[in-house]
């Protein structure tokens, strides 16, 4: 009898290559596709700035932000201002709101010049101050809710900033991934943004 | 039954190498950090927000690279430490005619790297920016600026141009 253990041997590995490398092209393509939606947590430290333009359905709109958060705030409460307004003629244009609410993460794998990560930062449109400025709604915009991405020193076409326009049932719950509304919050009005048509983001780790 | 078996080990094989790759793959993008209670302590301690986006109008006779200046759009977050250092971005979109009489728009792009409040309620940042004149020409970069910032306007100097301060007529510039 001849034996045929050569043959079948290396047929049987041929087969688990096989299954490996399809196995790994399926897990690797899930990591690479999950990669960038990343978990963001109310009690990480994490500091955000950022100025530039993006597009709306009227046209571009600047934004300016800064977020930061104390040690001393523990369940995702945070400091700072939103700024957002439509540029030209448009109806609604206006954001100026403080921020209240944060949820972060910084990335593990940061840009040349140390920064990367997202954050998801509430402002409050309730908060009696002459200076509050919301869009109106119905119902009317209790929060805004901004999502912003840093990935790039050149934020352009890379970087994003996407503004949200809430109606929320008491305070809202901090976002813990990007791009979830809060359960207790409603949309009223269609979100705007999304990559950055110019300037740039930063989220980093507060000195 | 042969057959099953060596199936069988060979799903195990893969299983196996697959946990193994799995495990040696390098991380990418974005992971979530752990909180850390030893960073951000002091952080507001001596810490001004500078905030802004909206637009505003230049006074006549502003001009800058053979563009006469009209006005602009501008958008910043900065956050300017105790120390005299500063981070953030600072943009804007500054908007005229060019010699031929054509309407252009010069696009600047500053990376803040020190910064300062001033008595008088304002906020003086500094670093580098990038300069797209957008006339065919290829961007600038590193080259430094200044923005002296107050809740009603800002002056830009970038390089050796001054400009005169663009007067704020929509939106909003927080200093806090």
């Amino acid at each position: 009898m001849t034996s045929r253990f050569p043959f079948r041997a290396a047929r049987g590995l041929a087969h688990g290559m096989v299954g490996v490398v399809a196995i790994v092209l399926i897990v690797a393509g899930a990591r690479i596709a999950t990669a960038s939606v990343s978990a963001i947590s109310p009690t990480a430290q994490g500091a955000v700035s950022g100025g530039g333009t993006v597009t709306n359905p009227c046209g571009d709109a600047s934004f300016g932000l800064n977020s930061v958060r104390p040690n001393t705030f523990p369940g995702g409460q945070a400091l700072g201002r939103i700024n957002y307004d439509r540029l030209g003629s448009c109806a609604n244009a206006h954001v100026n709101v403080p921020v209240v609410l944060k949820s972060v993460t910084v990335s593990s794998t940061p840009t040349p010049n140390g920064t990367g990560g997202d954050a998801a930062i509430i402002g409050d449109c309730t908060t009696g101050d002459t200076n509050t400025a919301c869009p109106t709604g119905s119902p009317p915009v209790t929060h805004v809710l901004v999502f912003t991405r840093d990935v790039a020193d050149s934020g352009a076409g890379q970087d994003q900033f996407q503004i949200h326009f809430l109606n929320c049932v008491g305070t809202p719950t901090p976002p813990t991934s990007f791009g979830a509304t809060p359960d207790n919050c409603t949309e009223p009005l269609p979100f705007e943004g999304g990559l950055l048509t110019t300037g740039n983001i930063q989220v980093r780790l507060p000195p | 039954m042969s057959l099953l078996n060596q199936k069988a080990r060979s799903l195990g094989a893969a299983l196996l190498a697959v946990a193994l790759l799995v495990g040696a793959l390098p991380t990418t993008g974005i992971t979530a950090a752990a909180p850390s209670p030893a960073v951000g302590t002091t952080l507001l301690a001596g810490t001004t927000l500078v905030t802004g986006a909206g637009s505003g109008v230049f006074p006549g006779g502003a001009v800058w690279g053979g563009v006469a200046l009209s006005g602009g759009s501008f958008g910043q977050g900065v956050a300017v430490f105790g120390d005299g250092t500063a981070r953030g971005d600072f943009q804007m979109i500054l908007a005229g005619t060019n010699v031929l009489g054509v309407a252009t728009k010069i696009l600047v792009v500053g990376w803040v790297t020190a910064g300062a409040a001033n008595p008088d309620g304002s906020a003086s940042i500094s670093g580098t920016c990038r300069v797209d004149m957008q006339d065919g020409t290829v961007p600038s970069t590193g080259v430094p600026f200044t923005a002296a910032i107050t809740t009603g306007g800002l002056q830009l100097t970038v390089g050796a141009t001054a400009l005169p301060t663009l007067v704020k007529s929509a939106g909003w510039i927080y200093l806090e």
